[in-house]
């Protein structure tokens, strides 16, 4: 009991939230639910959203535009307009790679330019000062490593006029390093007067000095514009432009930040939003749905209560403001719990995939997202208000009289008995209670339908995307090293000494000949004939789509193919390459060759057929800790060969495939919950309206194991329909999507999708029986008296 | 033979200060074939005790006997079967289960014994109750009356030895409710049936062996009716 003075009838809400507590739990863990998805949803977008910009700054630099062919007035005058914020001159030299310039052995590429540039500009961590007089220069983290120089270091730049000697000031990891690991030089950042007296000396006074950083440079250096974060950036453009008689071959625009400051679309940073906004209306129907559900079942259970209320005087719109403040008062202490949670979670989803999965994520570091927090309070709110407008009005529209009698709770009118000849009387009842209520059971149905298709849609999706990302690929290399030549050229023992490496999981050599003239099946053509070695055929058998992989073993006419949707060859066609007669023993879906059609066969066959016996094509995969000097040392061995360093890119595509498999899941994960809360609802709503028939059963003798049975049964009938339908239409849809996007392309027939069938019906099942826990509960704790007395 | 023996019921309800005495040493006992009326006002503790003879509710203390068989002392799933074979349910709201016919409805705590119904007593039954014109009627498609005869009927297929009927005519007209509990008697008589009935109304109760007045949880036998 309170002892706090009662204002009004509505200081009647929190204590009846008190007594009820427990009733109301469930409508607590929607709105905690509701709100933790989607401020977890939005704070991670804008973690996102900041760790792309930062990526994109660090990748792309923060300037807006670079202007060239400008005097070094001109320059004073832009840097002074209101508009601009920051600008800095830069000139390239060497970032063609012209011979002859060098620092020991490596090959050099030379910037003058200004801290501002380093600084302010790209944004690169740094560490040291920046060159204060000609004599001094920094340079990139590589150099640090390939050189072995240290800060206050003296090294020498070798240029075909002569040495010029530096001092080491400091160090920064530029994009070079970044971006263009295979890149094998170093690079050198000093005053532009410092590179003036290089280029003098060499003799390209004012050529070209561009390259990738300023392709439009025509001679000197290049001006980096910033401008404030507040101005339209389009217009200040055009202002420069008409102000200073630039043309555009004067201004290369930076479409990243551009594209940030709103000047053109960026479509990944939308996205994030797009993406977070379609959650959020998702959310906000579902959890409307969820807590509607929830408080619906909690009116029914209460109708006497709302009765008694109109009886005694309440009006409807007082009892339907008693029915919204009471949900809103649920808010008070659900939202700030959801909050909570979502930071927790929030903060522990940035640092495992910081952690464990690296990549892009590691730009994506936690903070308090304010975005986040509005719309997960939004939602909380919204949905309550929306959810409750319903059961409010159902409260209102109980009659005081049929309320106190309790005959409220009588639902439509029965037509047609139950049929009790083929199942137990306590089924058949249940079966009747799920068919009888012919919308609800069509609600219910579709909805467990709704999220077995969805299921087996997504698990298409899945294969998809694992089949897209090489780096799902067994076959996949870390590092690939190309013939020099694109021919067959590479020593075969090099496999060998490259495998014994440390580090070195598999190495795994091709040979190719590309477009033999060939006889297929009679008609000419041509094909590439590809070899593979024993490691390679090991890892082929998981994804052969018809034929018999272990023909093609050893010397022989066998072969295989990769599935190409051009070519089409199949198992059984003959290829004739000059006098040697192959057949296809099989084809697969994925595998090392060529975009044309490719043909692939064992290496003693392919020595037969063309005298070639070494490779073009070695591949390397590498454990997770290898360590960086087995690149190093690959690079040596290989010569003159190509080395193409692929472990970035498997990195971000592997990051890429868990968002999407943390997208999809997450999304399979609601759906599945709201089915789960919706059919729990519903079953406790019929047992609600059916309590005063329950205890009146288990007067006349029907046991609790029975009426658990019975309830189990309606639940069943609803779980049953819906899978039925959901089969029906997952495995369609499956099927649809795995022909188009999986089988056209990859190769391959359906089958049916065994695994994630038993295990959207397990979760059903699961979910049926979460739905009668609690009603059984119920019942268990029923007093038989307590219904009989109000009869 | 006694097939009732109530001996020293007590029930309270609430603690401490906020407790109720429903019941007060309530003791009796009813021999088999006996027609029983309660009587006594409203929130006396008339349907607290037949309630605690049905094994309904347990009391604080005290014991109830049904055939010899101490009905608190056994565990809840025999209790529910004991109840479902042996003691039949008249509501004054008939508490019929609205999607069964009144042929199911009747034969419902045969069906939940997984039994099969005895087909020429059903028959017997429905003729004597007048319903088998109606017998796949709905509930919803009778009147009180009929209702409650079903109700009887379903108190009555299982053979019990004891029915217990809580003013199974407060909701019907009086023509109904002679017919009711004629329906009643007859049933008695005829199959050696023990009737423990609440009622509010004097004549109905003047028809009954015997009549049993509760007044603030404490019983009175007003003895055997002179009618």
């Amino acid at each position: 009991m309170t002892n706090r003075e009662m204002k009004s009838y509505l200081s009647l809400i929190p204590i009846s939230a008190k007594t009820h507590r427990k009733q109301n739990r469930l409508i607590l863990l929607c709105i905690i639910f509701a709100v933790f998805l989607v401020t977890t949803v939005f704070s991670y977008a804008e973690i996102m959203t900041k760790g792309e910009e930062a990526a994109m700054v660090r990748k792309h630099g923060s300037y807006h535009i670079i202007v060239s062919g400008i005097s070094e007035e001109t320059g004073q005058q832009i840097k002074a307009r209101e508009n601009v914020s920051r600008t800095a001159w830069l000139r390239a030299f060497g970032e063609d790679i012209y011979e002859g310039y060098q620092i020991g052995d490596k090959r050099v590429v030379m910037y003058g330019t200004t801290q501002e540039y380093i600084e302010d500009i790209r944004k690169y961590q740094w560490e040291g000062t920046y060159p204060q007089n000609d004599h001094e220069v920094m340079l990139n983290e590589i150099a640090r490593e390939r050189l072995g120089v240290r800060t206050g270091d003296s090294i020498t730049i070798h240029t075909p006029a002569g040495d010029f000697n530096y001092a080491v000031t400091g160090f920064c990891v530029d994009e070079w390093q970044l971006y263009n690991t295979k890149y094998d030089g170093v690079c050198a950042y000093m005053s532009l007067n410092a590179l003036k007296q290089i280029c003098e000396a060499n003799g390209y006074d004012g050529e070209d000095s561009g390259g990738n950083h300023a392709a439009v440079s025509v001679g000197g250096p290049v001006l980096y514009v910033q401008f404030a974060k507040e101005c339209n950036v389009k217009e200040a453009v055009a202002g420069l432009k008409e102000q200073y008689g630039l043309s555009d071959g004067n201004i290369e625009e930076n479409k990243i930040t551009m594209g940030m400051a709103g000047a053109s679309s960026n479509q990944t940073i939308n996205g994030f939003y797009e993406l977070a906004a379609g959650v959020f209306g998702l959310i906000l129907v579902a959890g409307g749905l969820m807590i509607s559900s929830c408080m619906n079942s909690t009116v029914s259970q209460r109708i006497r209560f709302f009765g008694m209320m109109r009886c005694i005087g309440a009006s409807r719109q007082q009892v339907m403001r008693f029915v919204r403040l009471e949900a809103l008062n649920w808010c008070k202490s659900a939202i700030p719990a959801g909050l909570g949670i979502s930071m927790v979670f929030t903060w522990a989803l940035s640092e495992f995939l910081q952690r464990k999965v690296g990549g892009e994520f590691n730009d994506y570091s936690f903070r308090f997202s304010v975005i986040g927090i509005v719309s997960g309070i939004l939602v909380g709110v919204v949905t309550v208000l929306l959810a409750a407008h319903a059961p409010a009005r159902r409260a209102a529209g109980v009659s005081p009289v049929a309320a106190v009698s309790g005959n409220a709770q009588t639902g439509g009118k029965i037509s047609r008995a139950a049929n009790t000849r083929f199942f137990r009387v306590e089924s058949a009842l249940g079966v009747y209670h799920a068919v009888s209520a012919k919308k609800n059971l069509i609600l219910m149905s579709l909805s467990f339908a709704f999220t077995v298709t969805l299921f087996l849609v997504f698990f298409a999706g899945l294969d998809f995307v694992r089949k897209l990302l090489p780096s799902e690929s067994n076959l996949n290399p870390d590092v690939s090293i190309v013939a020099v030549d694109n021919t067959n050229s590479m020593d075969r023992g090099l496999k060998e000494k490259i495998t014994g490496l440390p580090g070195v999981e598999a190495a795994f050599g091709s040979a190719m000949w590309f477009a033999v003239p060939a006889e297929i099946n009679g008609a000419p053509g041509s094909v590439d004939l590809v070899s593979y070695d024993e490691y390679m055929f090991q890892w082929t058998k998981d994804s052969v789509v018809s034929g018999d992989l272990s023909k093609v073993c050893g010397d022989t006419d066998y072969v295989l193919t990769i599935f190409n949707e051009d070519s089409r060859l199949n198992t059984g066609d003959r290829i004739r390459i000059g006098e040697t007669d192959l057949e296809i023993a099989c084809v697969v879906s994925e595998g090392i060759g060529t975009n044309d059609c490719a043909i692939v066969c064992t290496e003693e066959t392919f020595r037969r057929i063309t005298g070639e016996d070494n490779y073009i094509l070695l591949n390397a995969q590498l454990t997770k800790d290898a360590p960086e000097e087995t690149v190093d040392v690959i690079r040596e061995l290989m010569g003159e060969n190509e080395l193409e360093d692929r472990r970035e890119d498997i990195k971000e595509s592997n990051s890429s495939f868990w968002v999407f498999r943390i997208a999809a899941y997450g999304f399979l994960g609601i759906i599945a919950l709201i089915t789960i809360f919706n059919i729990m609802n519903n079953i406790s709503m019929s047992v609600s309206a059916k309590m005063k028939q329950y205890g009146a059963m288990r007067a006349v003798g029907m046991s609790i194991e029975q009426m658990i049975k019975m309830i189990a049964m309606e639940a069943a009938t609803y779980a049953v329909c819906g899978l039925l339908i959901g089969y029906a239409g997952g495995l369609c849809l499956h099927r649809l999507i795995m022909n188009k996007l999986v089988y056209s392309h990859f190769g391959g027939s359906w089958k049916i999708p065994a695994e994630p069938l038993a295990i959207i019906t397990l979760i059903v099942i699961l979910s049926c029986v979460a739905a009668v826990r609690a009603p059984a509960r119920r019942i268990r704790d029923m007093a038989i008296t307590e219904t009989i007395n109000e009869l | 033979m006694n097939l009732l023996e109530v001996n020293k019921i007590c029930k309270t309800y609430g603690s401490g200060e906020a407790a109720v005495q429903a019941l007060k040493n309530v003791s009796f006992s009813v021999p088999k074939g006996e027609y029983v009326a309660i009587v006594g006002e409203s929130g006396s503790g008339k349907s607290t005790l037949l309630n605690m003879i049905g094994a309904l509710d347990t009391p604080t203390s005290g014991q109830v006997l049904i055939d010899g068989k101490d009905t608190f002392a056994m565990k809840e799933k025999s209790l529910t079967v004991f109840r479902r074979r042996n003691i039949g349910f008249v509501f004054q709201a008939f508490n019929l289960i609205p999607e069964l016919t009144v042929e199911q409805n009747i034969i419902f705590p045969v069906l939940l014994d997984y039994q099969k119904p005895d087909r020429g007593y059903l028959e017997e039954l429905l003729s004597v109750l007048n319903l088998k014109e109606r017998r796949n009627h709905l509930p919803s498609q009778l009147s009180g009356g009929q209702q409650q005869r079903v109700a009887i009927g379903r108190a009555l297929i299982t053979r019990p030895s004891l029915i217990l009927a809580d003013e199974p005519t407060g909701n019907l007209d009086t023509q109904n409710s002679s017919e009711v509990i004629a329906l009643l008697k007859e049933a008695s008589r005829k199959y050696e049936q023990t009737i423990i009935m609440i009622t509010h109304n004097r004549m109905i109760a003047q028809t009954a062996d015997r009549v049993l007045q509760v007044s603030d949880g404490v019983l009175t036998d007003l003895g055997r009716c002179s009618a």
